[in-house]
């Protein structure tokens, strides 16, 4: 009898999950083609290079139109819960998702021209070119799932893929200071993971669930005193801060971007940090809920004041970097407080706000680390005081730059100034609802930022145009010389890939509608 | 503006560029607090009327319909989906587009910090302007500006940049927040006879012609605060003619400070004396400059400040919004005005000939005749609307009435709603 009602059992469990198949085109996409790269990778040895960037770069156009097909389902559907209640399908995953597609996309084409691992006159035979496409598809993959997630466990689970994926890629320097900034990634992660788990358990012992939508979850927690029930929900926010690197969880970021190759620092900047907002938005209504029966769980407050910290110490240590890469680990900080901010807001328009901010921030980041890049690729600096007169030798270039630079800020006409204009009008109206003084100082110390901001992002502009260039003695012999130049020029590709990311954000500050309308139409 | 100072600029041009640019930043973020809580607030009501489907097109929408859509906006009636928002200035100034319940409607009487948020909005505002004008604490990016920005950057810098603040004020400050105009304008008058004196006593202490006459816009720029706190016709218009008379008269002054710098790359005033020897016809054009710049009658200058002070001693007995010992403080800095003017007259263009290094009297030859095509036509300009100002009170003349009204009556009104 009772063999027979647990077949029964196994028999729905089995039917549910072959009927959700139907709804993850897009992370089979990913699972197929990760082991299509490895297999290519294997037969093709050494010489596959080109294989595999085109056939990572299908690989994300594919991830794309299962995208579409997946909405196409979704806008039929009531946004089903998959795999015994693990995964949620919402237009906000999808939306993410989306993004971090094209972050795929920009990576790879990052990583043609500045092959990761490979020196200038290094051979290619040396290393692991094919396992980097390979992890990629990895951390996508565990992105993907994270902002589907609605299962505690799910969601660490899709952590650790993302955070793992993330440890190996940032050494594939091979270097010193690629394998230190690995090594402490790798510390302060294992120490997050850790502490979310600890919380995770925590509230799995107080409720006796795991799933965020359970109708028990609530109902369960809310007996649980606030100081016990408090400590567990910041341990797992702490898992989620440390990866939008929001502080006091940020002091691995700088390190991280100063030591990882350039591609893989712009894919850090976009994806785990966008996966954790994702993540934090479903948890928003969560905390909401939560805050209905126990009137002392003042999230809005804690977040408020991390978000705060975060934009300031982000704004005002970057003002002291001298390094590109570092600087721009401290404004992704500030960044993270900003996307924060429409977490906080916790409307419809924040929740679009947020995704307006997460794609023009897509951009503006890999547009600002193509350029950084470029330069360094060239000259071989990355300090930004070695950027003397690089806008008068290469204009456009200068020009790409500066435009990014004022996008960061948020200033107008870019597309930057758009989002934050959003971002901080659902933070005023939500202060206008609920009248606390913590939003308006939040609203406030935002926007002054942002004259801080200013002083630092100029800065390379200030460099690129002010000063002058010195007079460097070449050490090259007069033979060399000639190489040397034509090394120097822009290729007509980085040209055409610097145009492709900076246009829209002059032109989204024109026609901001087109990606509002498009956020609504796919979150409807 | 931060790449013409900072590409072409003097010797300390990268410092000033920046802190000019950090400085009007800051000025904007308090504009963009304001605009941001009012475009949350306020409905553009002809837009809704299309969004609600009660006109087919926006021609067809008449008063009528836009006094019914702002009455069901008043009753709750709109849907929030159907609401319209809108960064039209127009829209924003009746008091009826703002949604109920939203901070910055008039009779939500929300409170931040024990004050309206209405009348934070309109500080945020004016403070976002002063510092483009700019009014006394926020001025110290100004010297530096000028002193450092080539000659044309200083006259673009002049004459347009720094009408931008007033301009803001009206338009933005006082059309949307008349009560805040009424509630402070006691000490915007005070911020503008500050600025006249302290501006006035700067200048007094020069040694740099150039940074000489930034210093004198200061104190100009004091007069256009008080003129526009005194919310009277005269003084209203008094300050509108000062925006557009320092316009040409600075830019004067920096094109004249610009052609001894051209010639020997040298602006103290101490290194020069006598140079009326050496250059008649430039003197001649100094002296209507420094003239029409201190306010001597039949130059522009001279109306505006009359218009100014007419407005402000008025205010005291049309609507007691300033007392009478701000305008008479205020005369003073006419003092100080043919103080520094005159003295400096006196140091570098009377008296024995002198200049610091003997090479440079070869270079000091009388202008040129671009530099002529420069500066005549502006001194004509400055003689004709000091002898003329019908041409342009005439033209603005309606405008500031109405506006002056408005602002005055909507003002108490609004004070007596808040208040009560």
């Amino acid at each position: 009898m009772q063999q027979t009602i647990d077949t029964e059992i196994l028999k729905q469990k089995l039917s549910g999950i072959t009927d959700s198949l139907g709804y993850l085109m897009p992370e089979a996409v990913l699972v197929a083609f990760l082991l299509l790269l490895l297999l290519v990778d294997l037969i093709a040895k050494r010489k596959g290079t080109f294989w595999l960037i085109s056939l990572s770069l299908v690989g994300f156009i594919v991830h794309l139109l299962a995208l579409y097909q997946q909405w196409e389902i979704l806008s039929q559907n009531q946004e089903p819960l998959l795999l015994m209640d693990m995964l949620r399908l919402d237009g906000m995953g999808i939306f993410f998702k989306g993004i971090f597609s094209l972050a795929g996309i920009f990576t790879v084409l990052l990583n043609i021209h500045y092959r990761t691992g490979i020196e200038e006159g290094e051979s290619e035979t040396l290393r692991g070119v094919g396992e980097f496409y390979v992890i990629l598809y990895g951390l996508l993959l565990g992105a993907s799932l994270m902002v589907m997630s609605v299962n505690l466990l799910m969601l660490y689970l899709s952590i650790e893929m993302l955070s793992i994926c993330s440890y190996i890629l940032t050494n594939f320097n091979f270097d010193k200071k690629s394998a230190e900034a690995g090594i402490k990634y790798l510390l302060f992660g294992g120490l997050a993971s850790g502490l979310m788990l600890y919380g995770i358990s925590l509230i799995y012992g107080f409720s006796g669930t795991l799933l965020l939508e359970s109708p028990e979850l609530i109902p369960g927690l809310s007996q649980i005193p606030a100081i016990a029930l408090i400590p567990a929900l910041l341990l797992i926010a702490a898992g989620l801060f440390f990866k939008i690197s929001a502080v006091p969880f940020h002091i691995w970021a700088p390190d991280v971007y100063e030591g990882a190759p350039t591609p893989v620092v712009a894919l850090f900047s976009i994806v785990p940090k966008l996966a954790g907002i994702g993540v934090l938005l479903r948890f928003a209504g969560f905390f909401a809920d939560l805050q209905i029966q126990m009137a002392s769980l003042e999230w809005q407050w804690i977040a408020s004041i991390i978000a705060i910290i975060t934009i300031v110490v982000g704004n005002f240590a970057a003002l002291s970097q001298p390094n590109a890469k570092r600087m721009m680990a401290y404004s992704s900080i500030a960044h993270s407080g900003f996307l924060l901010i429409g977490v906080i807001a916790y409307t419809e328009f924040g929740t679009y706000a947020v995704m307006f901010y997460a794609a023009i921030y897509l951009l503006m980041n890999f547009a600002a680390f193509l350029m950084i890049k470029m330069i360094s690729r060239r000259t071989g600096y990355e300090y930004i005081k070695d950027y003397k007169g690089l806008g008068k030798e290469w204009p456009l270039l200068g020009v790409l730059m500066l435009i990014v630079m004022i996008s960061l800020t948020g200033l107008p006409p870019t597309a930057g100034f758009t989002a934050k204009l959003f971002i901080f009008s659902a933070l005023w109206q939500t202060y206008q609802s609920t009248d606390s003084t913590i939003m308006v100082s939040l609203l406030l110390i935002g926007l002054l930022n942002t004259v801080v901001s200013l002083f630092y992002y100029l800065k390379i502009p200030y460099y690129m145009f002010f000063k002058q260039k010195e007079k460097v003695v070449e050490k090259q012999s007069f033979g060399q010389k000639g190489e040397m130049n034509a090394y120097r020029t822009i290729k007509a590709t980085e040209k055409v890939l610097s145009f492709v990311l900076v246009a829209p954000l002059l032109i989204l500050f024109f026609k901001a509608d087109w990606l509002m309308e498009l956020i609504k139409l796919i979150h409807f | 503006m931060y790449f013409l100072i900072g590409m072409w600029g003097g010797p300390r041009r990268e410092y000033a560029a920046i802190k000019f640019f950090l400085y009007t930043l800051l000025g904007s973020i308090f504009i963009l607090i304001a605009i941001i809580g009012l475009y949350v607030s306020v409905i553009d009501p002809v837009e809704t009327a299309l969004s609600l489907g009660l006109a087919p097109s926006g021609k067809a929408v008449t008063p009528q319909l836009i006094g019914q859509v702002q009455q069901m906006l008043a009753e709750g009636q709109i849907a929030s989906e159907k609401l319209v928002r809108t960064f039209s200035m127009v829209a924003m100034t009746d008091a009826g587009n703002f949604i109920p319940g939203t901070l910055l409607s008039l009779l939500s009487q929300a409170t931040l910090l024990g004050m309206s948020v209405r009348l934070w909005a309109f500080l945020a505002l004016l403070i976002g302007f002063a510092v483009k004008l700019p009014a006394v604490p926020l001025h110290t990016w100004l010297p530096d500006a000028h002193v450092e920005a080539p000659t044309p950057i200083s006259v673009v810098l002049a004459g347009i940049l720094l009408k931008i603040g007033a301009y803001g004020m009206l338009r933005t400050a006082y059309s949307i927040f008349p009560e805040g105009a009424v509630y402070y304008a006691w000490w915007i008058g005070l911020f503008g006879l500050i600025a006249i004196i302290y501006g006035g006593m700067n200048a007094l202490a020069m040694k740099d012609l150039k940074k000489l006459i930034a210093y004198s816009s200061v104190s100009h720029m004091g007069f256009i605060l008080l003129g526009l706190a005194s919310l009277t016709v005269e003084g209203i218009s008094g300050s509108i003619y000062q925006m557009f008379s320092h316009g040409l008269i600075s830019s004067m002054l920096f094109l004249i400070a610009g052609v001894l710098y051209d010639r020997t790359h040298d602006r103290m005033i101490a290194h020069y004396g006598g140079l009326t020897t050496r250059m008649p016809y430039f003197t001649g054009l100094v002296v209507i400059a420094f003239f029409a710049s201190l306010g001597l009658p039949g130059f522009s200058g001279f109306i505006a400040e009359v218009l100014v002070f007419l407005g402000a001693f008025n205010s005291a007995t049309l609507n007691q919004l300033l007392p009478r010992w701000m305008p008479i403080l205020a005369t003073f800095g006419l003092i100080l005005g043919a103080a520094y003017y005159l003295w400096t007259l006196q140091r570098m263009f009377f008296g024995t000939y002198y200049v610091r290094e003997t090479s440079w009297t070869a270079k000091l030859k009388d202008l040129n005749v671009r530099e002529y095509i420069m500066l005549v036509p502006l001194a004509i300009a400055v003689v004709a609307f000091g002898v003329f100002p019908q041409l342009l009170i005439d033209m603005m003349d309606a405008t500031v009435s109405n506006f002056v009204y408005y602002v005055n009556t909507t003002g108490q009104e609004n004070l007596q709603i808040m208040f009560k």
